[in-house]
């Protein structure tokens, strides 16, 4: 029975950090773009006089959507029309369970691991979780019997399934070094050091992977530059008939799968939650030399090492979408075919032909 | 155990989510509004006329690639236990993936207009 | 290393075929010869391949891949046929503006599916072979893209064939849910528990899966139409080379399953009825055609029904001379086809054919020994061939079916001799365009016309080879 409660725990602990750092996200995003437009941005929700630079405008968007009118146009597939949003929102969410987010901790005599699903394909899992969320654009674009959206829906579905191809092959050089698909292992794998002060980080033994990776993650965020299928700005995407919620629910699935890009980038190429140096029991030089520190210590800092650099990820997408004009369709497809795709297969060659010289 | 209970709470959340406007919204509507979204100008025709999609080709090569990757999942994480050998299959492996890809390149696959 | 040995037939295949698939791209058209040469090697290199691993008995892969001398025997045909459909290409592709290193590519990759589909008793093996054939042959028998009649073909194929797979995998399930194992010997095993009928059921399944492929009646349906829009080289590989496969597949579970298996009585009697429907269907349908193709196509079903005959009476050895056979006598009638065919359009209807064979004495001529062989006139190999499954069927105790084949064959002759008829009885009302400059289609006329007399007459060095091939079954 406390196991299930603490699987609760965890899950709506894990819940609440994904929908309140996504909640943050949307506010970092127009803070971000106000600074580098020379903008003062979003300060104007206020609760009791008190604007805090404009942190409560988050919460104040989510309430006027959640009081806003339930439209489904009339023409439009009422079913499929509903479920589009929530099959977006849904995979995403489920996606980021299986990040681990710190060691596993000692309460009380239980082990308690830091992370919700463990599976033992978990990378997989986690692949094909978000590989689903393709499903949310298409269908949105076809219930909404909108010829804008469709065509953004079916723009939507091209580029999705174009980049998955690369961000499967980024991950198999991976897969190589540390062989496991288990998230935990394969961020246990990244404890070690090498060269006598490197961590054995994914950055640095598949750096040509973690490039691939990048951006092809960032293209399955369809983000600027890749937001072909919606294009806020000019292009009508696929989901133009949709309106308060529902329309929100697209809109939080975007930041949330900048989060889950971010943990994944973390997890998989930066050491998750290891921290430089950091052992069980302190903090070991390279260059020698010992700081004793206590467990709950070593804990703490390596769940504040995770949000850290979570937070640096998050960041750097943002700063990215601000920084890059959209590319054009053909632009986007050559991308990622003829680019990534041969890119990954050369890495894995590579990655192949270093590990069986040594 | 552990997805059914996250499947679970994260479909009620985004169930919830989904339904709420339903619930605490108004429900207002006008002729003007249950048209279709074209940009504030009248639709010229009704529903959608059969357009030409241009992407079974890339359904196919997703389709072709993507099986190929996975294959490729199974076989790095024994990489390291199988050693010589296994090297060796990939370059068998990444031959045919890579005829593929120059064939799918040299016949038009890769061109977008 | 043994395994790699076993494996070179299938590698030279596919290699060859990725090579001409990639030449294919080029740009400029002078690579038909190269493309139609590199084929030819390949070829040659499987079978040469091959031809080392004769009396080795081969396993590799743990047992999957099994080259015994009937899987060799049956290869060796395959790779004839492909090569001849290869040569029968060279100049129809251009003519008929179809794309050449698709062509070449997907014969042979369809080829190594059949192969892959003999040289195994695993059942899923068998699958995966019929899948790479399959899928191959259904993208072949498309491949002219400007006629509307090839589309048809193929999407009918594809339809009819995916049906097919699915009753296969779906028997095969069905076994290894009861069985445990989908070797082939296993399988045979008397049943000791109460799960004989889903066995039976599977057993069923898989064989109604084959007959599709070998077009046995009632699952013929899709074959005039398929071999009438197909491309006509394609049509003479299919003729032959699927069939023979399907044959050995069929071999293969049924040997074992007679001498040791259940309910070999009901079984015998599926397959009778089987056989009855295809000889008497095929042949009397063949009667009312008034198109070439078409009038072969028919032909063939009906051949089928005798080579089913063979399986029935328990004959491996009559069956593969059957095949041997039926494999120089079909595609050297398509060889006809195309070497009586004009420059972008090919004379398929009866009537334009009257007086070609006055006009062009060697086509009409080796046309005529070969359609006679099919009727089954000594001293051709068709004559062996008939005469061997028949005298079998009796001495094995089917004295019925052996007297259905002797009659449907009698009637077969009216048809096949009426083409003949018209080719030199009949005066001609125009002149025909015919596109004499085909010298490969000759050397395929002239090979099958040599190999249906070198059968008839002088069969022994074939039958000494079939008897080691049947040894190893």
């Amino acid at each position: 029975m406390s196991e299930t409660l603490v699987l609760l725990i965890k899950i709506v602990v894990v819940l609440a950090w994904f929908l309140v750092l996504a909640l943050l996200l949307t506010w970092v995003e127009r803070k971000q773009s106000a600074v580098m437009q020379d903008r003062i941005g979003a300060n104007r929700a206020r609760i009791f006089g008190l604007r805090m630079f404009g942190l409560f405008q988050p919460f104040a968007d989510a309430i006027k959507m959640i009081f806003k009118e339930d439209f489904v146009p009339p023409f439009a597939d009422k079913v499929l029309h509903t479920l589009a949003p929530f099959v977006s929102f849904f995979f995403v969410a489920v996606a980021v369970t299986t990040i681990p987010f710190g060691p596993t901790v000692r309460i009380g005599g239980t082990a308690i691991d830091l992370q919700v699903y463990d599976g033992s394909a978990g990378l997989l899992f986690l692949l094909a979780m978000l590989s689903l969320g393709v499903y949310g654009i298409l269908l949105s674009g076809w219930s909404s019997r909108n010829r804008w959206g469709l065509i953004g829906g079916m723009r939507g579905a091209a580029q999705l399934i174009s980049y998955e191809v690369g961000l499967g092959l980024s991950l198999v050089g991976l897969i190589m070094v540390y062989p496991s698909l288990r998230l935990s292992e394969i961020v246990a794998h990244q404890g070690a050091l090498f060269l006598g002060f490197l961590p054995r980080w994914g950055v640095f033994l598949q750096p040509l992977g973690f490039l691939v990776f990048f951006i092809t993650a960032i293209a399955e965020t369809k983000r600027v530059p890749f937001d072909l299928p919606e294009g806020e700005s000019e292009i009508i995407g696929f989901y133009a008939e949709y309106g308060g919620l529902k329309w929100g629910l697209f809109m939080l699935t975007d930041f949330m799968e900048i989060i889950v890009v971010a943990a994944l980038a973390t997890t998989l190429f930066f050491g998750g939650w290891q921290m430089p140096w950091l052992g069980p029991d302190g903090l070991n030089w390279p260059w020698g030399g010992h700081w004793k520190m206590a467990s709950w210590v070593v804990v703490c800092l390596q769940i504040v090492s995770f949000q850290v650099k979570v937070a640096f990820f998050c960041w750097l997408q943002i700063l990215i979408r601000w920084t890059y004009p959209r590319i054009r369709y053909d632009q986007l497809m050559d991308l990622g075919w003829k680019l990534l795709v041969p890119l990954g297969l050369l890495n894995i060659l590579g990655t192949g032909l270093i590990m069986s010289l040594k | 155990m552990t997805l059914a209970l996250v499947f679970l709470i994260f479909g009620l959340l985004g169930a919830v989510m989904v339904s709420m406007n339903a619930l605490l919204g108004p429900k207002k509507t006008n002729p003007v509004k249950e048209q279709p979204f074209e940009c504030g100008s009248p639709p010229l025709q009704k529903g959608i006329p059969g357009f030409v999609i241009k992407f079974p080709l890339v359904v196919f090569l997703f389709v072709l690639f993507d099986i190929e990757v996975a294959f490729l999942f199974p076989w790095a994480l024994i990489f390291r236990e199988m050693k010589g050998p296994a090297f060796l299959i990939l370059l068998a492996y990444a031959a045919v993936l890579a005829a593929g890809f120059v064939y799918a390149w040299r016949k038009g696959a890769f061109r977008w207009d | 290393m043994n395994g790699f040995a076993a494996l070179a037939p299938l590698l030279f295949l596919v290699g060859g075929a990725i090579l001409v698939l990639l030449l294919g791209t080029r740009r400029n058209g002078g690579t038909n010869s190269v493309q139609a040469a590199v084929s030819i090697a390949a070829i040659a290199a499987a079978g040469f391949s091959a031809a080392r691993l004769w009396g080795r008995a081969v396993r590799a892969f743990g047992g999957q891949l099994r080259f015994d001398e009937a899987a060799l025997f049956m290869t060796f045909l395959f790779l004839l046929a492909a090569a001849m459909a290869v040569l029968l290409g060279m100049r129809y592709l251009v003519r008929h503006a179809m794309p050449r290193g698709e062509y070449y590519g997907l014969l042979l990759l369809a080829a190594c599916g059949l192969v892959i589909m003999t040289a195994t008793i695993n059942l899923l093996i068998v699958f995966l072979g019929l899948e790479v054939f399959s899928v191959s042959a259904y993208a072949l028998s498309g491949l002219n893209r400007r006629d509307d009649r090839s589309a048809e073909a193929a999407a009918k194929y594809f339809l009819i064939g995916s049906f097919a797979s699915a009753f296969v995998i779906f028997g095969l399930a069905l076994l290894f849910g009861t069985r445990g194992s989908l070797d082939v010997h296993q399988l045979a095993l008397p049943e000791t528990g109460g799960s004989s009928a889903l066995a039976l059921t599977g057993l069923a399944l898989v064989v109604s899966g084959l007959a599709f492929k070998i077009a046995l009646v009632p699952f013929h349906m899709y074959q005039p139409d398929v071999y009438e829009g197909a491309p006509t080289p394609v049509a003479a590989f299919f003729a032959a080379a699927p069939k023979a496969a399907g044959f050995l597949v069929l071999l293969r579970i049924l040997v074992p399953h007679f001498q040791t298996g259940i309910r070999n009585e009901a079984i015998i009697e599926f397959l009778s009825a089987v056989a009855v429907a295809t000889m008497i269907l095929g042949n009397f349908a063949a009667l009312r055609q008034r198109n070439l193709k078409r009038i072969l196509a028919y032909s063939s079903i009906a051949h089928a029904g005798y080579m089913l005959i063979a399986v029935i009476s328990g004959d491996p050895a009559g069956l593969l001379f059957y095949l041997a056979n039926y494999l120089f006598m079909g595609v050297g009638a398509f060889a006809a086809v195309i070497a009586l065919g004009g420059p972008g359009r090919e004379i398929l209807d009866l009537d334009e054919f009257a007086g070609v064979g006055r006009r062009y004495p060697w086509i009409g001529g080796i046309f005529t020994v070969l359609l006679l062989s099919m009727a089954g006139f000594p001293p051709t190999g068709g004559f062996l061939a008939k005469f061997y499954v028949f005298s079998t069927a009796v001495r094995a105790g089917h004295l019925g079916l052996a007297i259905v084949g002797v009659l449907t064959s009698l009637v077969s002759v009216y048809y096949y001799l009426r083409i003949v008829r018209i080719m030199f009885m009949k005066e001609p009302e125009r002149e025909l365009d015919v596109d004499t400059e085909n010298p490969a289609v000759y050397l395929v006329l002239f090979l099958c016309l040599y190999a249906v007399l070198q059968l008839g007459l002088f069969p022994g060095n074939i039958i000494t080879l079939i008897r080691q091939a049947t040894a190893s079954l």
